[in-house]
């Protein structure tokens, strides 16, 4: 009777024996799913991944394909039309346009500056990670974490280092959930308790709605013809921006900065865990990209505060220097963690609305570096 | 590392450029429409400015709320009306808003000032901030996102009488000319021949 093969069945178990990395990613994936749950960091992307890890390796049929091109399993389906295409990133993106508010930037557009100088850890870490031994497309993709910006890092990697794009999307969202730990002592380490306790006026200028509204149809005009592969970022965050400013697709805005956005976070989440599986992620490399991505974090911050610093040197009505190290573009995380750095040093300090300025711009400089780096890079 | 450095040069050059040139438009953009005067449209609304302040979330008095809106009853049976900036707003910063108000003129009353102080809501603490309270809409900054706030159109509901006749004793107090105070300013309470005042 030749009907059951047990050693086919328990299959599975026999791997945990002859693989026992499996083993340590489990833990990994455990470990973030912990981190998200109990810890409360980013638990909407480290929730997905941890599971997307745990899954892979007990089944890596699930990805079964996703390399080859030749997709079968349901993870690797995934992975292939969703995101290996770009397309999750994307709109992605567009969900974030819809929740995103703009006239903190348009009221003061010389944050532009703060965005742009934040990008200066993208540029550094590039040199660093050749320098390492990382050729150029993989140095591209790991130097743009620097930017701190989840859509962008995924959707550049997704087409410069594909086989990267699991330890760089999970360094990407781990320091960005990390912010309020990172950047206080590179703040405190840059500027002075006066610098940090400078007040600036509370009241915002007033912004247009007409302006508001013409803001995402310029922005997109302007970065597609100056930076054409940075078109589809921009324009899918500007367009869900539009649909957030106007009344009149209140409902298409809502969709997007709600269930859509969420449905395709959790699978994107989910499949950028199921592509670390032991074998590629368990490597020297992994520790690598973790350490650049943090000195491109580190460097990103620490050049938006010295911009911030230097720009004060010709401003009439100076700004607070910690603004600048709101231009890493973690929404909004990065804005009140300069707010709060700015409350420690003076309690009656209030930059929050300014420091969502330089926050909102980094967005963009992250979107205008990527498309920067597929002209230059692939 | 040449073909890196060459990369690195020009892209960082290329980000400023596209960056400083967005900030150019930016700057006409914002300029080119602040000139602009709306004309009335069908909210009855005034200025382009007034259009932005208003969003869709101002409401008539006595008018049923507009979805979106969240209601609650202030001082004297009127209703205090908060509105998600062009109602887009999640549920929470809304209620958020209401409960920021409701604080603000709590405080107003005593002669206090919600300043720039985080607000704890259940569990989530809230950094906040907000125009003048006493004129209408407010504006309040929940952690960085901003939604507005009315009072059947008029400021919060604070005796403004009460209030300036506090300010100038709290400036005294600090002096200390008719009577000291040993109680935090703000608390507005102060102590003279006759006793403890009330608290304001």
């Amino acid at each position: 009777m030749d009907i059951f093969d047990f050693s086919e069945i328990f299959s599975g178990v026999e791997r945990l024996w002859t693989d026992p990395q499996i083993i340590v990613m489990i833990i990994i994936g455990g470990g973030l799913i912990y981190l998200g749950i109990a810890k409360g960091f980013e638990p909407l992307l480290l929730v997905p991944i941890g599971m997307g890890i745990v899954l892979v390796n007990v089944h890596p049929a699930l990805m079964e394909g996703a390399y080859e091109g030749n997709p079968e399993g349901i993870l690797a389906w995934i992975y292939h039309y969703g995101i290996k295409s770009g397309v999750i990133p994307l709109l992605v993106f567009l969900g974030v346009g819809a929740m995103a508010d703009f006239s903190p930037l348009l009221s003061r557009p010389l944050y532009f500056i703060l965005g742009a100088a934040a990008q200066l850890g993208v540029f550094v870490v590039l040199l660093v990670a050749i320098a390492v031994g990382f050729d150029l497309k993989e140095a591209g993709s790991i130097a743009i974490i620097g930017g701190s910006d989840g859509p962008p890092t995924v959707y550049i990697t997704a087409v410069l280092a594909p086989h990267l794009l699991g330890p760089i999307t999970l360094a990407a969202y781990t320091y960005m959930a990390l912010v309020p730990f990172i950047q206080p002592p590179i703040i405190r380490l840059f500027t002075s308790k006066r610098e940090r306790a400078m007040e600036m006026k509370t009241e915002s200028r007033e912004v247009s709605l007409r302006a508001l509204i013409a803001f995402p149809l310029m922005a997109s005009i302007v970065v597609g013809l100056l930076v054409p592969q940075a078109a589809p970022l921009i324009g899918m965050l500007m367009f869900g921006n539009l649909l957030g400013v106007t009344d009149v697709t209140h409902r298409l805005a809502r969709s997007a900065s709600t269930v859509f956005i969420d449905v395709l976070t959790f699978l994107l989440g989910v499949t950028v865990g199921a592509l670390m599986s032991a074998e590629v992620f368990l490597r020297p490399q992994t520790l690598a990209i973790l350490g650049l991505a943090a000195l491109a974090f580190a460097i990103s911050t620490a050049g938006g505060l010295l911009m911030a610093k230097f720009m004060n040197l010709f401003l009439k009505e100076k700004i607070n220097p910690i603004l600048g190290a709101a231009g890493v573009s973690a929404v909004p995380m990065a804005a009140r963690v300069a707010q709060k750095v700015a409350q420690e040093a003076n309690p009656r300090n209030f930059i929050l609305m300014h420091a969502l300025g330089p926050n909102m711009a980094g967005v963009i400089a992250t979107s205008v570096v990527a498309g920067l780096f597929l002209e230059m890079l692939s | 590392m040449s073909d890196a450095l060459f990369i690195s040069g020009v892209g960082i050059g290329m980000a400023y450029a596209v960056l400083a040139i967005m900030m150019f438009m930016t700057m006409g953009l914002v300029r080119f429409y602040r000139g602009k005067k709306a004309s009335p449209d069908a909210n009855g609304g005034g200025g382009g400015e007034q259009e932005t302040m208003l969003g869709g979330g101002r409401s008539e008095s006595g008018a049923a709320p507009a979805a979106g809106t969240w209601q609650l009853a202030g001082p004297g049976g009127t209703l205090m009306t908060t509105g998600a900036e062009q109602q887009l707003r999640p549920e929470d910063a809304t209620e958020a808003v209401a409960i920021v108000l409701a604080l603000a003129a709590h405080l107003g009353e005593r002669g206090q000032e919600l300043g720039g102080r985080p607000i704890l809501i259940g569990d989530a603490e809230y950094v906040v901030a907000l125009t003048d309270p006493w004129s209408s809409p407010v504006a309040v900054m929940i952690d960085g996102e901003r939604c507005w706030g009315s009072l059947d159109g008029t400021g919060l509901p604070v005796d403004r009488t009460t209030v300036s006749t506090i300010r100038p004793q709290r400036s005294e107090a600090q002096s200390g000319r008719q009577w000291r105070s040993a109680q935090p300013i703000g608390q507005a309470g102060y102590w003279d021949r006759r006793g403890w005042s009330r608290r304001m």
